[in-house]
Protein backbone atom coordinates (compact mmCIF):
# COMPACT_ATOMS: atom_id res chain seq x y z
CA UNK A 1 0.00 0.00 0.00
CA UNK A 2 0.93 3.40 -0.83
CA UNK A 3 1.70 5.45 2.03
CA UNK A 4 3.47 8.86 2.03
CA UNK A 5 7.37 9.06 3.67
CA UNK A 6 8.32 11.97 5.86
CA UNK A 7 11.63 11.57 6.99
CA UNK A 8 14.29 13.52 7.95
CA UNK A 9 17.23 13.36 7.41
CA UNK A 10 17.59 9.49 5.63
CA UNK A 11 20.72 8.90 3.76
CA UNK A 12 22.10 12.15 3.98
CA UNK A 13 24.99 11.18 6.04
CA UNK A 14 28.07 12.56 4.26
CA UNK A 15 31.03 10.44 3.78
CA UNK A 16 34.62 11.26 3.54
CA UNK A 17 35.36 13.27 0.56
CA UNK A 18 36.88 11.55 -2.54
CA UNK A 19 40.75 11.74 -3.16
CA UNK A 20 40.82 13.73 -6.40
CA UNK A 21 43.90 12.04 -7.73
CA UNK A 22 41.94 8.46 -7.66
CA UNK A 23 39.74 8.82 -10.89
CA UNK A 24 37.62 5.61 -10.00
CA UNK A 25 36.42 7.14 -6.39
CA UNK A 26 33.95 9.25 -7.00
CA UNK A 27 31.69 10.34 -3.76
CA UNK A 28 28.71 8.73 -2.26
CA UNK A 29 25.99 10.80 -3.94
CA UNK A 30 27.18 10.40 -7.50
CA UNK A 31 27.29 6.24 -6.33
CA UNK A 32 23.59 6.18 -5.14
CA UNK A 33 22.41 8.41 -8.47
CA UNK A 34 24.27 5.36 -10.47
CA UNK A 35 23.11 2.29 -8.24
CA UNK A 36 19.67 4.15 -8.98
CA UNK A 37 19.83 4.26 -12.27
CA UNK A 38 21.13 0.77 -12.69
CA UNK A 39 19.09 -1.88 -13.99
CA UNK A 40 18.55 -4.75 -11.97
CA UNK A 41 19.97 -7.45 -13.66
CA UNK A 42 22.99 -6.15 -13.48
CA UNK A 43 23.01 -5.15 -9.59
CA UNK A 44 21.65 -8.74 -9.21
CA UNK A 45 24.72 -10.25 -10.93
CA UNK A 46 27.14 -8.39 -9.07
CA UNK A 47 25.28 -9.60 -6.35
CA UNK A 48 25.52 -12.94 -7.28
CA UNK A 49 29.05 -12.95 -8.22
CA UNK A 50 30.25 -11.52 -4.36
CA UNK A 51 27.22 -13.74 -2.68
CA UNK A 52 28.57 -15.21 0.87
CA UNK A 53 31.33 -12.51 1.26
CA UNK A 54 29.17 -10.45 3.34
CA UNK A 55 25.90 -10.89 5.27
CA UNK A 56 22.86 -7.99 5.92
CA UNK A 57 19.90 -7.50 7.79
CA UNK A 58 16.84 -5.29 6.93
CA UNK A 59 16.76 -1.93 8.72
CA UNK A 60 13.85 -0.90 6.81
CA UNK A 61 12.55 -3.52 4.77
CA UNK A 62 11.67 -2.34 0.44
CA UNK A 63 8.61 -0.30 0.81
CA UNK A 64 6.57 1.68 -1.85
CA UNK A 65 5.12 4.88 -1.47
CA UNK A 66 4.69 8.59 -2.50
CA UNK A 67 6.95 11.22 -2.77
CA UNK A 68 6.04 14.87 -3.17
CA UNK A 69 8.36 16.63 -5.99
CA UNK A 70 8.86 20.20 -5.35
CA UNK A 71 10.25 22.43 -8.48
CA UNK A 72 10.58 26.54 -8.69
CA UNK A 73 9.95 28.30 -12.11
CA UNK A 74 13.28 28.76 -13.35
CA UNK A 75 15.12 27.97 -11.05
CA UNK A 76 14.26 30.65 -8.79
CA UNK A 77 10.68 31.36 -8.01
CA UNK A 78 8.30 30.23 -5.48
CA UNK A 79 8.31 26.68 -4.74
CA UNK A 80 5.16 24.55 -5.63
CA UNK A 81 4.55 20.88 -5.93
CA UNK A 82 4.96 19.42 -9.11
CA UNK A 83 3.67 16.04 -8.03
CA UNK A 84 4.03 12.73 -6.57
CA UNK A 85 6.60 10.24 -7.47
CA UNK A 86 6.34 6.05 -6.49
CA UNK A 87 9.66 5.33 -4.80
CA UNK A 88 10.66 2.09 -3.11
CA UNK A 89 12.72 2.73 0.01
CA UNK A 90 15.28 0.03 1.84
CA UNK A 91 17.69 0.25 4.50
CA UNK A 92 20.45 -2.61 5.22
CA UNK A 93 23.00 -3.09 7.81
CA UNK A 94 25.88 -4.66 6.90
CA UNK A 95 27.62 -6.40 9.17
CA UNK A 96 31.86 -5.65 8.59
CA UNK A 97 34.20 -8.41 7.56
CA UNK A 98 37.36 -9.04 10.11
CA UNK A 99 37.97 -5.85 11.36
CA UNK A 100 36.04 -2.52 10.65
CA UNK A 101 32.41 -1.12 11.48
CA UNK A 102 29.16 -2.17 10.33
CA UNK A 103 27.45 0.72 7.75
CA UNK A 104 23.47 1.60 7.17
CA UNK A 105 22.76 1.71 3.21
CA UNK A 106 19.88 3.37 2.08
CA UNK A 107 18.74 3.52 -1.35
CA UNK A 108 15.35 4.91 -2.87
CA UNK A 109 14.49 3.86 -5.92
CA UNK A 110 11.60 4.94 -9.13
CA UNK A 111 9.31 3.29 -9.14
CA UNK A 112 7.97 -0.25 -7.18
CA UNK A 113 11.32 -2.13 -7.24
CA UNK A 114 11.63 -3.59 -4.14
CA UNK A 115 14.25 -6.13 -5.42
CA UNK A 116 16.27 -3.16 -6.56
CA UNK A 117 15.88 -0.85 -3.74
CA UNK A 118 17.56 -3.54 -1.72
CA UNK A 119 19.91 -4.29 -3.67
CA UNK A 120 20.77 -0.66 -4.32
CA UNK A 121 21.24 -0.14 -0.53
CA UNK A 122 23.53 -2.87 -0.11
CA UNK A 123 25.60 -1.79 -2.73
CA UNK A 124 25.45 1.57 -0.73
CA UNK A 125 26.69 0.12 2.19
CA UNK A 126 29.16 -1.92 0.90
CA UNK A 127 30.74 1.16 -1.02
CA UNK A 128 31.08 2.86 2.66
CA UNK A 129 33.31 -0.10 3.84
CA UNK A 130 36.90 0.67 2.63
CA UNK A 131 37.67 -3.29 1.61
CA UNK A 132 35.10 -2.89 -0.74
CA UNK A 133 34.90 0.53 -2.10
CA UNK A 134 37.86 0.51 -4.66
CA UNK A 135 36.76 -2.80 -5.94
CA UNK A 136 33.32 -2.07 -6.41
CA UNK A 137 34.10 1.31 -7.61
CA UNK A 138 36.17 -0.16 -10.22
CA UNK A 139 33.64 -3.21 -11.30
CA UNK A 140 30.39 -1.62 -10.81
CA UNK A 141 29.96 2.21 -10.24
CA UNK A 142 32.23 3.06 -13.12
CA UNK A 143 30.70 1.08 -15.91
CA UNK A 144 27.03 1.97 -14.66
CA UNK A 145 28.21 5.70 -14.84
CA UNK A 146 29.71 5.01 -18.60
CA UNK A 147 26.61 3.40 -20.06
CA UNK A 148 24.38 6.23 -17.74
CA UNK A 149 26.16 8.58 -19.83
CA UNK A 150 26.16 6.81 -23.01
CA UNK A 151 22.49 6.72 -22.57
CA UNK A 152 22.15 10.68 -21.98
CA UNK A 153 24.58 11.63 -25.00
CA UNK A 154 22.74 9.15 -27.55
CA UNK A 155 19.26 10.70 -26.78
CA UNK A 156 20.77 14.11 -26.75
CA UNK A 157 22.21 13.20 -30.04
CA UNK A 158 18.87 11.86 -31.21
CA UNK A 159 17.07 15.20 -29.82
CA UNK A 160 19.24 17.70 -31.10
CA UNK A 161 18.19 17.54 -34.89
CA UNK A 162 15.14 17.84 -34.06
CA UNK A 163 15.49 21.51 -32.65
CA UNK A 164 13.37 24.54 -33.95
CA UNK A 165 14.36 27.76 -33.98
CA UNK A 166 11.53 30.45 -33.89
CA UNK A 167 11.94 33.43 -35.74
CA UNK A 168 9.69 35.61 -36.81
CA UNK A 169 9.66 36.92 -40.47
CA UNK A 170 8.86 40.42 -41.39
CA UNK A 171 6.05 40.01 -43.45
CA UNK A 172 6.02 43.89 -44.88
CA UNK A 173 2.55 44.67 -43.64
CA UNK A 174 3.63 47.98 -42.96
CA UNK A 175 4.48 49.12 -45.95
CA UNK B 1 30.61 7.38 11.29
CA UNK B 2 27.70 8.05 13.59
CA UNK B 3 28.04 6.93 17.57
CA UNK B 4 24.00 5.57 17.32
CA UNK B 5 23.82 2.32 15.48
CA UNK B 6 20.00 2.01 13.93
CA UNK B 7 18.43 -1.16 14.87
CA UNK B 8 15.42 -3.07 13.54
CA UNK B 9 11.83 -1.93 14.78
CA UNK B 10 9.15 -4.90 14.17
CA UNK B 11 9.72 -7.71 12.62
CA UNK B 12 6.85 -7.54 10.31
CA UNK B 13 6.10 -3.51 10.68
CA UNK B 14 2.33 -3.94 8.70
CA UNK B 15 1.16 -6.83 10.64
CA UNK B 16 2.63 -6.28 14.30
CA UNK B 17 1.81 -2.79 14.09
CA UNK B 18 -2.00 -3.10 13.25
CA UNK B 19 -2.37 -6.10 15.98
CA UNK B 20 -0.60 -3.86 18.69
CA UNK B 21 -3.39 -0.87 17.30
CA UNK B 22 -5.79 -3.36 17.80
CA UNK B 23 -4.82 -4.35 21.64
CA UNK B 24 -4.63 -0.50 22.21
CA UNK B 25 -7.83 -0.02 20.89
CA UNK B 26 -9.81 -3.15 23.22
CA UNK B 27 -7.90 -1.42 25.94
CA UNK B 28 -9.33 1.98 25.53
CA UNK B 29 -12.69 0.17 24.63
CA UNK B 30 -12.87 -2.04 27.68
CA UNK B 31 -11.07 0.26 30.87
CA UNK B 32 -9.79 -1.91 33.44
CA UNK B 33 -9.40 -4.84 31.80
CA UNK B 34 -5.87 -5.53 30.88
CA UNK B 35 -5.40 -6.72 27.24
CA UNK B 36 -2.10 -8.59 25.88
CA UNK B 37 -0.14 -7.24 23.20
CA UNK B 38 0.16 -9.72 20.42
CA UNK B 39 3.66 -7.95 19.44
CA UNK B 40 6.88 -6.35 20.61
CA UNK B 41 9.64 -4.75 18.86
CA UNK B 42 13.24 -6.15 19.90
CA UNK B 43 14.58 -4.30 23.08
CA UNK B 44 16.47 -1.48 22.52
CA UNK B 45 19.31 -1.26 24.60
CA UNK B 46 19.73 1.44 26.88
CA UNK B 47 16.34 2.85 26.28
CA UNK B 48 14.31 4.00 29.09
CA UNK B 49 11.07 2.54 27.10
CA UNK B 50 9.87 -0.86 28.08
CA UNK B 51 9.60 -3.15 24.58
CA UNK B 52 5.62 -3.12 25.46
CA UNK B 53 6.26 1.22 25.62
CA UNK B 54 8.38 0.85 22.39
CA UNK B 55 5.42 -0.93 20.73
CA UNK B 56 3.28 1.18 21.23
CA UNK B 57 5.53 4.09 19.92
CA UNK B 58 5.87 2.50 16.44
CA UNK B 59 2.21 1.76 16.51
CA UNK B 60 1.16 5.32 17.06
CA UNK B 61 3.63 7.90 16.32
CA UNK B 62 4.19 9.23 13.18
CA UNK B 63 5.51 12.30 11.04
CA UNK B 64 1.99 14.13 12.55
CA UNK B 65 2.44 13.27 16.18
CA UNK B 66 4.74 15.16 18.53
CA UNK B 67 5.49 12.94 21.53
CA UNK B 68 7.18 13.80 24.65
CA UNK B 69 9.25 11.65 26.04
CA UNK B 70 10.20 11.76 29.78
CA UNK B 71 13.63 12.59 31.56
CA UNK B 72 13.87 8.82 32.02
CA UNK B 73 13.21 7.78 28.43
CA UNK B 74 14.49 10.26 26.63
CA UNK B 75 18.08 8.83 25.38
CA UNK B 76 19.66 10.24 21.94
CA UNK B 77 19.36 6.55 21.15
CA UNK B 78 16.25 6.61 22.07
CA UNK B 79 15.33 9.61 20.02
CA UNK B 80 17.42 8.13 17.10
CA UNK B 81 15.31 5.13 16.47
CA UNK B 82 11.84 6.86 16.77
CA UNK B 83 12.98 9.48 14.37
CA UNK B 84 13.99 6.90 12.12
CA UNK B 85 10.98 3.98 12.30
CA UNK B 86 8.10 6.29 13.35
CA UNK B 87 9.63 9.98 11.87
CA UNK B 88 8.29 11.91 14.80
CA UNK B 89 8.84 15.11 16.10
CA UNK B 90 9.96 15.50 19.45
CA UNK B 91 7.96 17.80 21.87
CA UNK B 92 10.05 19.68 24.12
CA UNK B 93 7.35 20.47 25.98
CA UNK B 94 4.18 18.04 27.19
CA UNK B 95 1.56 20.63 26.06
CA UNK B 96 2.38 20.14 22.48
CA UNK B 97 2.48 16.54 22.49
CA UNK B 98 0.14 14.03 21.04
CA UNK B 99 1.81 11.24 22.33
CA UNK B 100 3.33 11.07 26.08
CA UNK B 101 5.55 8.55 26.97
CA UNK B 102 6.49 8.21 30.63
CA UNK B 103 8.90 5.67 32.04
CA UNK B 104 8.93 6.82 35.37
CA UNK B 105 5.84 8.21 36.65
CA UNK B 106 6.52 9.18 40.10
CA UNK B 107 8.65 11.93 38.54
CA UNK B 108 5.72 12.61 35.88
CA UNK B 109 4.04 16.39 35.49
CA UNK B 110 0.84 17.08 36.60
CA UNK B 111 -2.40 15.94 34.53
CA UNK B 112 -3.79 19.56 33.52
CA UNK B 113 0.42 19.68 31.86
CA UNK B 114 -0.73 17.41 28.78
CA UNK B 115 -3.09 19.22 26.31
CA UNK B 116 -6.91 18.54 27.07
CA UNK B 117 -8.11 19.22 23.46
CA UNK B 118 -10.29 21.90 22.61
CA UNK B 119 -14.64 22.44 22.95
CA UNK B 120 -14.36 22.50 19.51
CA UNK B 121 -11.99 19.54 18.92
CA UNK B 122 -12.08 17.21 22.20
CA UNK B 123 -9.88 14.54 19.68
CA UNK B 124 -6.76 17.06 19.87
CA UNK B 125 -5.80 15.75 23.86
CA UNK B 126 -2.68 13.93 24.45
CA UNK B 127 -2.54 10.29 24.63
CA UNK B 128 -0.68 9.12 27.69
CA UNK B 129 1.51 5.81 27.71
CA UNK B 130 2.60 4.81 31.23
CA UNK B 131 4.81 2.43 32.71
CA UNK B 132 3.39 0.49 35.82
CA UNK B 133 2.58 -2.37 36.77
CA UNK B 134 -0.56 -4.38 37.22
CA UNK B 135 0.08 -6.89 40.02
CA UNK B 136 -3.17 -9.02 41.53
CA UNK B 137 -1.59 -10.47 44.17
CA UNK B 138 -2.33 -7.32 46.60
CA UNK B 139 -5.66 -7.37 45.07
CA UNK B 140 -7.75 -4.97 43.07
CA UNK B 141 -6.98 -1.53 45.10
CA UNK B 142 -9.05 0.54 42.98
CA UNK B 143 -12.39 -0.02 40.46
CA UNK B 144 -13.65 2.08 37.56
CA UNK B 145 -17.00 2.51 35.96
CA UNK B 146 -18.11 4.31 32.65
CA UNK B 147 -18.84 3.51 29.33
CA UNK B 148 -17.27 0.15 28.53
CA UNK B 149 -17.74 -1.20 31.72
CA UNK B 150 -20.59 -4.20 31.53
CA UNK B 151 -23.05 -3.22 33.28
CA UNK B 152 -21.87 -0.11 34.41
CA UNK B 153 -25.89 1.24 33.89
CA UNK B 154 -26.69 -1.20 36.47
CA UNK B 155 -24.04 0.56 38.75
CA UNK B 156 -22.10 -2.07 38.20
CA UNK B 157 -17.64 -1.31 38.63
CA UNK B 158 -15.14 -3.06 37.55
CA UNK B 159 -11.95 -3.75 39.61
CA UNK B 160 -8.26 -3.12 38.66
CA UNK B 161 -5.00 -2.46 40.39
CA UNK B 162 -1.93 -0.62 38.99
CA UNK B 163 0.68 0.15 40.97
CA UNK B 164 3.89 2.51 40.85
CA UNK B 165 1.66 5.99 40.66
CA UNK B 166 2.43 9.23 42.47
CA UNK B 167 0.23 9.96 45.03
CA UNK B 168 -1.97 12.70 43.83
CA UNK B 169 -2.12 10.78 40.17
CA UNK B 170 -6.18 9.62 41.07
CA UNK B 171 -7.08 13.16 42.87
CA UNK B 172 -5.81 14.49 39.48
CA UNK B 173 -7.77 11.77 37.35
CA UNK B 174 -10.83 13.30 39.39
CA UNK B 175 -10.43 16.47 37.43
CA UNK B 176 -9.43 15.13 34.49
CA UNK B 177 -12.38 12.94 34.19
CA UNK B 178 -14.68 15.63 35.52
CA UNK B 179 -13.92 17.91 32.55
CA UNK B 180 -14.97 15.82 29.93
CA UNK B 181 -15.47 16.10 27.19
CA UNK B 182 -11.93 17.56 27.52
CA UNK B 183 -9.16 15.52 29.18
CA UNK B 184 -6.39 12.91 28.41
CA UNK B 185 -6.29 9.32 27.99
CA UNK B 186 -4.61 6.65 29.45
CA UNK B 187 -2.85 3.43 28.25
CA UNK B 188 -0.54 1.90 31.13
CA UNK B 189 1.91 -0.60 29.71
CA UNK B 190 2.99 -3.65 32.03
CA UNK B 191 6.85 -2.67 32.23
CA UNK B 192 7.35 -6.13 31.80
CA UNK B 193 6.01 -9.87 31.34
CA UNK B 194 8.27 -10.96 33.87
CA UNK B 195 6.59 -9.07 36.92
CA UNK B 196 3.36 -10.28 36.80
CA UNK B 197 4.48 -13.60 35.69
CA UNK B 198 2.06 -13.46 32.69
CA UNK B 199 2.57 -14.83 29.64
CA UNK B 200 2.60 -11.35 27.25
CA UNK B 201 3.21 -7.76 28.33
CA UNK B 202 -0.42 -6.18 28.54
CA UNK B 203 -1.96 -2.86 28.47
CA UNK B 204 -4.82 -1.37 30.47
CA UNK B 205 -7.11 1.78 29.06
CA UNK B 206 -8.01 4.32 31.07
CA UNK B 207 -9.68 6.65 29.17
CA UNK B 208 -11.40 10.04 30.45
CA UNK B 209 -14.77 8.67 30.50
CA UNK B 210 -14.08 6.36 33.36
CA UNK B 211 -14.51 7.54 37.10
CA UNK B 212 -12.35 5.64 39.33
CA UNK B 213 -13.02 5.33 43.13
CA UNK B 214 -10.98 3.52 46.02
CA UNK B 215 -12.89 -0.46 46.00
CA UNK B 216 -14.91 -0.61 49.00
CA UNK B 217 -14.10 -3.69 50.54
CA UNK B 218 -17.61 -6.20 50.76
CA UNK B 219 -18.98 -6.91 53.47
CA UNK B 220 -19.50 -10.72 52.66
CA UNK B 221 -15.14 -11.35 52.81
CA UNK B 222 -14.12 -12.87 55.81
CA UNK B 223 -12.07 -10.28 58.04
CA UNK B 224 -8.51 -10.80 58.16
CA UNK B 225 -6.95 -12.07 60.52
Amino acid sequence: MPQTFQEAGAGARSTAPGMPQEKTQVDRKRRMAALAFADEATLEAEAARLADAFSYTFLRRPEAGLVMLEGRAGNSGQRFNVGEMLVTRCVVRLEPQGSGTATEGYAFIQGNRPRHAELAALFDALLQQADWAESLDRSLIAPLMARRAATLKKRAEETAPTKVDFFTLARGEDE
Amino acid sequence: MSALSTTPGFANPVEDAQAVFRAALDALARPGIPVPLPALPPPLAASGLSQGMLALALTLCDNDTPLWLDAAADTPQMRHHLRFHAASPFAENPMAATFAFIAQPLDMPRLDAFHPGETNFPDRSATLIINADFSEHDGEARELTGPGVKGNDQGHWQGFSVAGLPLWFWENWEANHAAYPLGVDVIFVESSRHASGAAQVRLLGLPRTARVREKTVSQEQPPCT
